[in-house]
């Protein structure tokens, strides 16, 4: 495995050498500002030898928060203030408790310069994926930004939403509103394990999403504002799995279409300094595909690096929008907008109405956490009557109620076309069903029950090609489904690929019995001593 | 026995004999004793003149028997040889228990034989020799045979008396004694004619002063009535007074003679009378007197009210925080002063006020919304409650009338769910078999011919189920408001889709508004069963969830403690730690069984598999430690309490956030109650001040508020008349009886916009029905030619009268037309009108509103969103009549807009309560205000499960007609005459 900060590491260890400059050990204010910049080797280099006065323990017990050396970071927290702390000390001292209880339990996995903090049980299912796309998040997007920040990266994985809200600092209730699962802050990613949320989520693309934030944060010192900040990591968040920028989703498709149709694109200046300012979701879903579309067209016109070249503008102190424009239209920000805008008009988008994915923590129906059927009780209630029915065995009369709950105006909801298809298919017209949910994938990609459904489908007309692909892009959403880890072990162990079947198969273990199973004895000994 | 044991037995016998005779005598004595005591008691009394109760007597003779029965059981008693052997010990306590011992070993042989033989011998001696009356002394019965005797002296000394013991039974027998009767009074009589009487009723009756000239002198009255007496005699008379023979004793009343022998005088009738009551004058003159002839007094009693309560059931099952939401009606002759709640509860009784009107008011009706909280009673408690009413007689003294008695029993807040669950959960799943067939086959095909009776038959099929629950599980009054209200909108809209289904004609097609009409019923229908389904599935699943989310925690918390008690596992301990596990198991399995009644929702899918995964888990455990892997065991142990934990939390963060939008979704509610109930007090207000306006500056629109006046009435007698038409109709069916329900339509549509003072409507309606009379008429002419129909004469003859008021109607209309307000009234108006199109604005904000509040709620409210669009259209319509300066429609505008304001905070209120006592409104509270008892609260939609049968039990509609016919007939108590009403209210519909 490559190894990913090493030659930074080595640099510190040798002579305390940084990209945010020359650190020298006991230098405190270099060791603050290697902090700001996410350079923890140049942050470590410059503690050494310090802790004598209250401020040094602060920065020390920073550094260690940062390095998730959490109980240290208490430790010389308390140790920097007497009885009575600063309201920002206390605060720290709060924070960093409140950090102490939420990974309770947790243990830490390392390989190469990852190291993964999670509880044991269930989630060592996402332990090698974790690993694989932070590995390919590096290997393929950190060089179009500008190369990782070195000292390492560290990820922790909550295993409930309220662990995560407790470690992040963020009320619970914007965490609740804004649909926020992971962050990238203090040096680490932050990330809520997809079973904490109702149907899980893309919580890999996630986890590239948050490690470009990691990157951009040290590669602007910081400088970047939000909007680019998101418009490079939306845009560059599939990269590590992908070679060129994907379809924005169909949802923010629809919004961009009818923004360019009825000139309604939201002007930069108004996603300054924050896009949580703008009035709506709705608006600040379409600032996130405007600014994401932006990038993509700076790369697409001017080369990959694009993102890298705005980003060493913007950390020698270059306004963001003129930084792009200086990279994509020699300056002209104006002419920059008028091609990307006309770039768009090029596009298919999506035109048709479509709802909202919600980002709905903790557990809850599917039709609570429905794009359309969680606002529309009118409609959720003919697709209940269609559930009863259907459990009563009565296909026919359920697909009378489910087709009551299709709104005239847009298609079918994920949760609803999965009954359809199921309805279908109980009725023998598999054909139906497989159009159904083929089509609402298209809508709806995130949504893992969709993939399942569709995966068995195929699976029981013999298409194992495709249904392997369908219950794959089911498990990157809910990987915690033991019956879709089930039947990935037996079409990998059918099509002749044994190390991804037994790796899918322990999976299943570890879903049905909370974590791993206990390490086999060796083999040729007996399993208990007479 | 040997010959000593059998002697002594035998000489204990000899003692009981000689005790149960002493009791026999002491016994009869007291008896006889007692029994004399209260007889001479009882004459002493009839001959002081006081009729003593006969209950008193009646006590004294069974305090006899009572102590007779006392010393029975004495007497049993002594015939026990061995009571009489402890007797024997008592008195010669040198035996020292060797005679019991004696016995005991005769009845038992144990221990030495001879040892017993000999001290049977050594104890008989001295028994034997023992005098009887040492052991029974006979001095209690013979005082006691002294003291009876003594008493039956007395006793039989009352002959003496003029009373005597012999007429004392028929004395109590006979009734009270009326005063000896009036000796009649005899000779010649005074002529006396001309006699006017004016009547001056007492002021609570509200009755105004009546003449009534040319009398025969009778006066017919309510007591405390003043009656003005003028009158003329033949000859001049010097004096006079009136005499009033019967009542209570007072002086003569005085007579004011004229010059021209007319007479003047005055009496009140009396409050009670023993006997007849007259009145007469008594003449004096030329040296003698003369009296006039007698009159009789003759009293209108004020009855008590007349009260009656709607309950189809006589008992209920109700949760403390549920409206009774009982109807009831009060009625008495001349007014009513208050209507209360009587609760009877065990042997306390106490009452809640309902109304206590200010006016004088002889009729009240409305419903009890009044809780058993707010009744002062307990979950656990059973209650009698009636309805009691006062009336306001002020001069002999307010009376009470009582309802039948509701029977109810409260269970706790929200209603007892662990009881209702598996009934709901059953109602529902038969329920969705029916939606299911209705769904695919919702009504006869309407392209070919229709064959109703045979669609009807297997439609009818698909309800057996269902009824067979309903039977079973919800006659007695089961179930809460919102359970009663489902199933009735069920049973409603069932029958009016079979009624139109078997009343379609046996060939042809459908078409039309007939057809229109037929698809709309099943749809209806389909709508009432869905909402049903929905009401009840919501009930289960929160119940359901609610009992899972509990098992999870108390999982959770006996997992944690688990591996606190268990830090590491051992040989020792790990016995005591898979019991642990097998608890654990235990509450698991309690979990999956709550969570299939989820059934296969994703959140019962979640549920499922999580326990499945515990279960793994469990077992996993419990592997480890059989082979010994304690590590291991403990390791799986922690991963237990830790996923159990999560499970939970889970689940209380659902439940969470279910119960915060169950909040928003309840203050959502009561904001726009409060904005409703502000818009009905504007809407009020302004009414009042057009009808001030009308009144000062319209006294000329008297003519049109009269014209109105008798539009409604020649409309009501159209509805009446067309009621008549349908029950005639009915048995025929077919097209006769489709053509009698439309024609019956038209008639209410039209009463409904005289009500509304809609001039506009009124005119079309007036004109309808009209055309629907005339056709409805020639259709009758050619069924009669058929020769084919009997009983159409009744119906025929009635018909041209709803032509005939409808036609007069369209007259008066064109008058009404011609009625143009003041020119100051118009302006007035138009001045108002601009504060009445803001309120329409607000009317119809506010039905968008509710449209959205609507579609939130589980049982859709159908109420609320009619009654918010009728508000707004109504106020719209009040605010064009008053631009227009026509002050009737405008009243009728703004009138129609308070009673939909009404029904849409009627529903409102009875959302929020159902969804308090389905569980998941929490925070929705209620609505708004307590809408005050008695209110108009006109629908009947929760009066419990039918009483009436329905017309699909019956094969035909004749068996259904003679049903109801029979239910009508007879005279019916006060408390079931709603019920007797409905009958006819059926039978009409049919």
């Amino acid at each position: 495995m490559k190894n990913l900060f090493a030659s930074s590491v080595l640099a510190a260890l040798l002579g305390g050498f940084g990209p945010a400059g020359q650190a020298w050990a006991g230098d405190l204010a270099r060791g603050e500002v290697c902090i700001a910049a996410a350079d923890l080797a140049c942050a470590r280099a410059a503690a050494v030898g310090l802790g004598g006065t209250p401020r040094e323990r602060g920065f020390l017990a920073e550094l260690a928060f940062h390095e998730q050396r959490f109980d240290d970071a208490l430790r010389l927290l308390k140790a920097s203030t007497g009885p009575a702390p600063e309201s920002s000390t206390q605060n720290g001292i709060d924070l960093y408790k409140a950090t102490l209880e939420a990974v309770a339990g947790f243990v830490s996995e390392t390989r190469g310069d990852v190291t993964v903090m999670y509880l044991p049980g269930t989630d060592e299912v996402l332990l090698d994926d974790t690993f694989t796309t932070l590995q390919a998040a590096h290997d393929r997007i950190g060089p179009r930004l500008g190369g990782a920040p070195p000292g390492g990266v560290r990820v922790e994985i909550y295993p409930t939403a309220a662990r995560f809200i407790a470690a992040s600092g963020i009320p619970a209730e914007s965490v609740r509103t804004t649909g926020v699962v992971a962050l990238s802050k203090w040096s680490r990613l932050l990330l809520t394990s997809p079973r904490a949320l109702a149907r899980g989520y893309a919580w890999k693309d996630t986890l590239a999403h948050e490690y470009i934030h990691y990157v951009v944060a040290y590669n602007s010192a910081d400088n970047a504002p939000v909007w680019l900040q998101e418009g490079i990591a939306r845009s560059h968040e599939v990269l590590w799995r992908r070679d060129d920028f994907a379809e924005l989703p169909a949802y923010q498709q629809s919004l961009l279409a009818e923004a360019l149709s009825t000139g309604t694109l939201v002007p930069l200046e108004r996603m300054h300094p924050s896009m949580a300012f703008l009035p709506s979701a709705e608006l600040a879903s379409l600032a996130f595909a405007q600014v994401a579309t932006m990038v993509e067209f700076l790369a697409n016109t001017t080369g990959s690096d694009a993102a890298r070249r705005v980003l060493l503008k913007v950390k020698d102190g270059t306004d963001a929008l003129a930084a792009v424009a200086e990279v994509g239209a020699n300056g002209d920000a104006g002419a920059f907008m008028t091609g990307w805008t006309n770039w768009l008009k090029t596009l298919r988008l999506v035109s048709r109405k479509l709802a909202a994915m919600p980002t709905v923590i903790g557990e809850g129906d599917d039709l609570a956490t429905d794009p359309l059927l969680a606002t529309r009780q009118d409609l959720a209630g003919f697709v209940r009557l269609g559930d009863l029915l259907f459990e009563a065995k009565r296909s026919s009369a359920a697909l009378v109620e489910y087709q009551k709950a299709v709104p005239e105006d847009e298609p079918a909801s994920p949760a609803l076309a999965v009954r359809l298809a199921r309805a279908h298919r109980s009725l023998g017209d598999d054909a139906r069903a497989i159009l159904i949910l083929r089509a609402s994938i298209i809508d709806y990609p995130e949504y893992a029950n969709s993939h399942k459904e569709l995966a068995q489908q195929l699976q029981r007309r013999g298409v194992t090609g495709e249904a392997t692909t369908e219950y794959l892009s089911s498990a990157d959403i809910n990987p915690f489904d033991p019956d879709v880890q089930s039947a990935l072990a037996t079409l990998y162990a059918a099509s002749g690929n044994a190390p991804e079947a037994a790796r899918r198969r322990r999976y299943e273990r570890i879903l049905r019995l909370g974590g791993s199973p206990p390490p086999a004895p060796p083999a040729g000994l007996p399993e208990q001593i007479p | 026995m040997s010959a000593p044991r059998h002697q002594i037995q035998h000489h204990l016998l000899r003692i009981a004999r000689r005790e149960r005779t002493l009791l026999t005598l002491e016994s009869l004595s007291v008896f006889i004793g007692v029994m004399s005591a209260g007889m001479l008691v009882a004459v002493l009394a009839l001959n002081l003149g006081y009729r003593a109760p006969v209950g008193g007597l009646m006590a004294l003779a069974l305090s006899a028997v009572a102590i007779g029965g006392w010393r029975f059981r004495d007497f049993r008693r002594a015939g026990e040889v061995r009571r009489q052997a402890l007797r024997v010990e008592a008195a010669l306590p040198l035996l020292a228990g060797e005679l019991l011992t004696v016995l005991d070993r005769s009845a038992r042989p144990l221990g030495s034989e001879v040892l017993v033989e000999r001290m049977a011998r050594r104890v008989l001696a001295p028994v034997q020799t023992l005098p009887l009356r040492a052991v029974h002394p006979a001095r209690p019965a013979v005082l006691a045979l002294v003291l009876a005797a003594c008493l039956g002296l007395l006793f039989s000394l009352t002959a003496l008396l003029p009373i005597g013991p012999g007429s004392l039974l028929a004395a109590y027998q006979q009734p009270a004694q009326s005063p000896p009767p009036l000796a009649p009074v005899v000779g010649p009589r005074a002529v006396v004619g001309d006699i006017t009487l004016r009547y001056l009723y007492p002021v609570y009756t509200g009755l105004a002063p009546m003449e009534v000239p040319n009398s025969n002198g009778d006066v017919h009255a309510p007591p405390g009535t003043t009656v003005e007496v003028r009158a003329r005699s033949q000859v001049a008379w010097t004096s006079a007074v009136l005499e009033l023979e019967g009542g209570p004793e007072g002086e003569p009343g005085a007579v004011e003679l004229g010059p021209d022998r007319s007479i003047r005088s005055s009496l009140t009738v009396p409050v009670a009378a023993a006997g007849d009551v007259v009145w007469r004058f008594r003449f004096q003159g030329g040296g003698g007197s003369m009296l006039s002839p007698d009159y009789r007094v003759i009293l209108d009693a004020d009855l008590a009210p007349q009260v009656a309560v709607d309950a189809r059931q006589n008992r209920a099952s109700m949760a403390v925080n549920e409206p009774l939401g009982v109807p009831w009606r009060v009625h008495d002759d001349y007014g009513i002063r208050k209507v209360v709640i009587e609760v009877r509860r065990r042997d306390k009784t106490w009452e809640v006020e309902v109304r206590a009107p200010i006016n004088v008011i002889t009729d009240l009706d409305g419903r009890l919304l009044l809780t058993p909280e707010e009744l002062n009673l307990q979950p656990g408690d059973s209650a009698r409650l009636r309805v009691k009413a006062w009336d306001n007689d002020d001069v002999s003294g307010s009376k009470p009338g009582w309802s039948g008695v509701i029977e109810v029993t409260v269970s706790g807040a929200g209603g007892d769910h662990s009881r209702l669950l598996p009934a709901r959960k059953e109602l529902r799943d038969a329920l969705v078999l029916v939606l299911a067939d209705f769904l695919l086959d919702p009504e006869p095909a309407l392209d070919v011919p229709l064959d109703g009776a045979a669609w009807s038959k297997r439609a009818l099929g698909r309800y057996d189920d269902y009824d067979s629950i309903v039977g079973r599980s919800w006659a007695a009054g089961q179930g809460m408001q919102a359970d009663r209200t489902a199933l009735q909108e069920v049973e409603d809209r069932r029958r009016t889709l079979f009624a139109l289904v078997r009343a379609a004609p046996a060939a042809g097609l459908l078409a039309g508004l007939e057809r229109d009409a037929l698809v709309a019923a099943q749809r209806a229908h389909v709508v009432a069963v869905e909402g049903a389904v929905l009401l009840f599935d919501q009930m289960v699943q929160t119940a359901a969830l609610k009992r899972v989310s509990e098992l999870a925690q108390q999982m959770a918390d006996e997992a944690a403690e688990m591996n606190a008690d268990f830090p590491v596992i051992t040989e020792e301990n790990a016995a005591a730690a898979l019991a642990r596990l097998d608890q654990l198991e235990r509450v698991l399995r309690e979990l999956s069984a709550a969570a299939a009644q989820l059934g296969q929702s994703s959140l019962g899918e979640f549920t499922n598999q999580a326990a499945d995964r515990m279960k793994d888990m469990l077992a996993e455990a419990r592997k480890a430690m059989q082979e010994g892997r304690f590590d291991d065991a403990k390791t799986q142990m922690d991963r237990i309490a830790e996923e159990m934990r999560q499970f939970a939390d889970g689940l209380a963060d659902q439940q969470k956030r279910g119960e915060e939008s169950s909040q928003a979704l309840g203050n959502e509610m009561k904001e726009l109650d409060q904005k409703l109930e502000v818009l009905q007090a504007d809407q009020a207000a302004l009414r009042d001040r057009t009808e001030q306006a009308r009144e000062k500056h319209g006294p000329g629109m008297d003519e049109a508020v009269a014209i109105w006046k008798e539009i409604e009435g020649h409309a009501q007698s159209a509805v009446a008349a067309s009621a008549v038409v349908t029950a005639g109709a009915g048995p025929i069916g077919g097209a006769i009886f489709r053509g009698a329900n439309d024609l019956k339509s038209e008639a209410e549509g039209l009463l409904d916009a005289a009500r509304a003072r809609n001039a506009e409507l009124a005119r079309s309606r007036a004109e309808t029905t009209a055309q629907e009379a005339r056709g409805y008429s020639r259709m009758l002419g050619w069924a009669a030619q058929d020769g084919q129909r009997s009983g159409l004469p009744e119906v025929s003859r009635t018909v041209p009268a709803i032509q005939a008021h409808a036609e007069k109607i369209q007259t008066l209309l064109e008058r009404l037309a011609r009625a143009q307000a003041p020119p100051e009234l118009q302006q007035a108006l138009q001045k108002l009108s601009a504060e009445q199109q803001k309120i329409s604005e607000r009317a119809q904000e506010l039905s968008k509103q509710a449209e959205g509040v609507a579609q939130q709620l589980p049982m859709k409210a159908p109420g609320l969103q009619k009654g918010a669009e009728q508000a707004s259209a109504e106020t719209a319509r009040a605010a064009d009549a008053m631009r227009r300066g026509d002050p009737m429609s405008a009243a009728g505008g703004q009138q129609a807009a308070e009673d939909g304001i009404q029904e849409a905070r009627d529903a409102l209120q009875q959302a929020a309560e159902t969804l308090q006592s389905m569980g998941e409104g929490e925070g929705a509270g209620k609505a708004g205000e307590e809408p005050s008892e008695g209110g108009q609260h006109s629908g009947d939609q929760n009066l419990g499960m039918m009483a009436i049968p329905a017309p699909e039990e019956f094969e035909t509609d004749r068996a259904y007609r003679e049903a109801l016919m029979e239910g009508m007939q007879g005279e019916v108590p006060e408390q079931y005459r709603s019920t007797n009403l409905r009958y006819y209210e059926e039978l009409v519909r049919q």
